[in-house]
């Protein structure tokens, strides 16, 4: 493992080093969104997996004649982007960086396909990927339940 | 049991008493009977009604009928000492607001009452209530040890009677034909007693007296355990007993209301049109659905929680909160239930319960 | 009337000023020499209306006056909050368990607040501010339903601004212009790098304060260090209308502020 601050990131804590290699040999690019950039838009190809280092990004969605409506933030150690595992492979909703926001980028075809050829990488991949959407869920849950409108 | 001097009186000496009592500006609460029921109230004499009378009690059942020589026949009826110690309805203070200030007037000090045939049971009600809503420190207990157990009475499993224990200033125990022996427990009884016609008890009607008391001991309809009563129900919040009560509760209050040691009250204010505000306190209960209301909606929604919250109020938190069960068996919860809900039966299904676990 | 009742017995005081912080929320400034302790309330009466028991939400240490923060939810509240400087209002207490403001000195503290239950805790925050040395680093999270909802969002600012605190506000829905992070108020625990010696206070509705102490555990935060605010219906404050029981604890004066290790068995039963 060459890269350091990969392996550090918060989202592969815990990964064997084998498999720390195949998820370095899937990454693009370190990637750096200006404040205010967009980082995916609704139905584009989903064929990156960015893991943020640093800075904010909003979860957003548009309709017509309002402003977005942001219904999440992401920060530093999380996971954007899981559209890229199922078909049809486009984005669901549009990301915006609130601030300057910097991250590991992963090609997600050669993530898709380091997946299936090694099946245990696989496995704990796909794994920690389910956690952070399980997270991402019960969060959503506790939002919409409005608890502090009694 | 006291050795002080007993006396052998009849009916005639109670009245004296009362009559000695009033005298001394006592207001005198004692049994007397209304729409059929044996009620607490006040007195200026010994209700005749009650003469040849018992009352009989069962889950969900009251009568009275004939009981030739009785006088404090059967078990209590549905009211109990905490009617005065913490009415039903009563002020705390009012108010109105005079050139800009709030002037405070503060009811009537509470004078002390002398209970006239307070049962066991309720003496011990009256020292645990009393944890809470403090009696008058005078009150004069003149104590009817009870000759006949009811269906629905535990006292002697919760350790509060038959027999008259601490508190009484005089104690009375029926003979069964129509006479009382009486002896006193205190100076203040004995002062009492010095002035009440009588002739000194013999040595059999004293050993009758026990004997009577020691038969209602060993016929108690109803028996409970209250240490394993204490650890069983409060450690079992999810059984499935709680369920099946709430199958036949009504939520209806009534056994809030005649348990002699349900303490819940609500605090409100009022303002009439001349802009005088009043605090009232009135009786309150868990079982009501408003009870435990936070965040506009009710904590206890379920007739479950809110029988599990009574129950174990009574039979485990009593413990922690106070050092005493809250319970004295005297039964009145099971015998004005309307679907006859058993408190000790359903707290004995519970420490089986535990005990097979 | 019974010395019980003598417990019931309100001294009436005066308003001397109001500060609205949100569209149902205000906060009164009350004329009263009563020390208090953070976390404790009084029980205030509305001339006529009734009594509600309210946190108090200023300086523990400012004499002549306190500030209560209070909510518009019913009856009482609504005269609570309509009353202008100069209003008659009944003030009687404090009461309750506060918060272990002796175990918080030379700690690293992390608080946590949900809406409203930011007023509780800042009487803590504003001792914390005023006496920085006494302490180690402190952590604020507080969360709001929407950006408008968020209570005393100037002291938010100059807390933040501070060095010895972190804070970090979160809403569950963003308006058009916060920029600010939207989800759930403990998503700042790891980016603020709570030190799992801390010692943690929380404050609000219960289904956060359950999910909070869950993310604080996994943090490696003892639950003896653990501090909640409870809260039930409390009609009298002093424990003789029996509402506010939770198991055996009564909420008004064996809490509300409990620690974990307490409240973790109380609120894990449905319906206690």
């Amino acid at each position: 493992m060459r890269d350091t601050a990969l392996a550090s990131h918060a989202f592969l804590e815990g990964f064997e080093e084998g498999h720390l290699e195949i998820i370095e040999d899937c990454v693009a690019g370190r990637s750096v969104w200006k404040q205010g950039e967009m980082m995916l838009l609704r139905g584009g190809a989903a064929d990156t997996c960015h893991l943020i280092v640093d800075g904010r990004v909003a979860i957003e969605i548009r309709s017509p004649g309002s402003a977005p409506r942001v219904f999440q933030t992401l920060q530093g150690g999380d996971v954007l982007g899981w559209s890229w595992m199922f078909e049809p492979r486009l984005w669901t909703f549009d990301a915006r960086a609130v601030a300057e926001t910097t991250a590991f980028t992963l090609d997600a075809i050669l993530l898709r396909k380091a997946m299936e050829d090694d099946c245990e990488f696989g496995l704990r991949f796909g794994i920690r990927m389910t956690q952070a959407v399980v997270n991402r869920l019960k969060a959503a849950r506790l939002q919409v339940l409005d608890v502090y409108n009694r | 049991m006291s050795t002080e001097r007993s006396l052998t009186v009849e009916l005639p000496a109670l009245n004296s008493l009362v009559d000695l009592l009033r005298s001394h500006d006592y207001a005198v609460v004692g049994p007397t009977m209304r729409d059929g029921v044996v009620v607490l109230d006040l007195l200026e004499r010994f209700d005749e009604q009650l003469v040849g009378v018992e009352s009989v009690s069962g889950p969900g059942q009251y009568r009275t009928q004939e009981k030739v020589g009785a006088l404090f026949g059967g078990p209590v009826g549905p009211v109990s000492p905490k009617r005065w110690m913490s009415p039903p309805r009563s002020v705390a203070w009012s108010a109105r607001i005079e050139d800009g200030r709030v002037e405070v007037t503060n009811p009537a000090r509470v004078s002390p009452l002398a209970y006239l045939g307070i049962r066991p049971c309720d003496v011990a009600a009256k020292a645990i209530f009393g944890k809470v809503w403090p009696g008058h420190p005078d009150d004069v207990l003149i104590v009817a040890e009870c000759t006949t157990a009811g269906e629905t009475c535990f006292c002697s499993s919760m350790g509060t009677g038959p027999s008259a224990a601490e508190g009484a200033d005089i104690i009375l125990t029926e003979l069964g034909d129509g006479r009382l022996l009486v002896r006193s427990e205190s100076d203040r009884g004995a002062v009492l007693l010095a002035k009440v016609d009588g002739v000194a008890s013999s040595a059999d009607e004293i050993e009758s007296g026990r004997a009577r008391v020691r038969a209602a001991a060993e016929s108690m309809g109803r028996s409970l355990d209250p240490q394993a009563a204490r650890e069983a129900l409060g450690a079992m919040p999810d059984s499935a007993v709680w369920d099946s009560v709430a199958k036949r509760c009504l939520a209806c209050t009534n056994c809030t209301m005649v348990c002699p040691t349900c303490f819940c009250t609500s605090i409100s204010d009022t303002a009439d049109l001349a802009g005088e505000t009043e605090r009232t306190i009135r009786w309150d209960s868990c079982f009501t659905p408003g009870f435990s209301e936070v965040h506009g909606g009710a904590h206890r929604a379920s007739v479950a929680a809110r029988y599990r919250h009574w129950a174990t109020h009574k039979l485990t938190s009593w413990w922690d909160q106070f050092g005493t069960a809250g319970c004295v068996g005297c039964g009145r919860c099971i015998t004005w239930c309307p679907v006859g809900i058993d408190i000790t039966e359903e707290a004995n299904r519970i420490i089986k319960e535990v005990s097979h676990a | 009337m019974s010395t019980t009742a003598e417990k019931l017995l309100t001294t009436w005081s005066r308003v001397v000023a109001t500060r609205r912080e949100t569209a149902d929320t205000v906060t009164l400034t009350v004329e009263s020499d009563q020390p208090f302790q953070p976390g404790q309330f009084d029980m205030l009466t509305a001339f006529g209306i009734g009594e509600s028991p309210v946190s108090h939400s200023g300086h523990p240490r400012i004499d002549g006056v306190h500030e209560h923060t209070i909510r518009d939810v019913g009856a009482v509240t609504k005269a609570l909050t309509a009353l202008q400087p100069g209003g008659t209002i009944g003030v009687r207490g404090p009461y309750g368990r506060g918060w272990p403001m002796a175990d918080l000195v030379g700690n690293n503290i992390v608080v946590i607040a949900g809406g409203i239950g930011l007023a509780p805790l800042r009487p803590v925050m504003l001792a914390l501010e005023s006496d920085p040395g006494s302490y180690g680093r402190a952590v604020l999270l507080a969360g709001a339903r929407t950006p408008s909802d968020i209570p005393f969002a100037s002291d938010l600012a100059r807390w933040d601004a501070s060095s010895a605190i972190d804070a970090f506000v979160t809403v569950d829905q963003a308006d058009e212009k916060w920029e600010g992070p939207v989800g759930v108020v403990t998503r700042s625990l790891r980016p603020a790098q709570v030190d799992p010696g801390s010692i943690a206070l929380m404050c609000g509705p219960e289904i956060m304060t359950r999910f909070a102490a869950a993310d604080l555990l996994a943090l490696g935060l003892s639950p003896d260090r653990i501090f909640v605010s409870l809260e039930r219906n409390m009609e009298c404050g002093v424990g003789l209308c029996g509402h506010c029981q939770l198991g055996s604890l009564f909420v008004c004066w064996q809490g509300p502020v409990v620690p974990w290790t307490v409240a973790a068995d109380l609120v894990r039963v449905p319906e206690l």
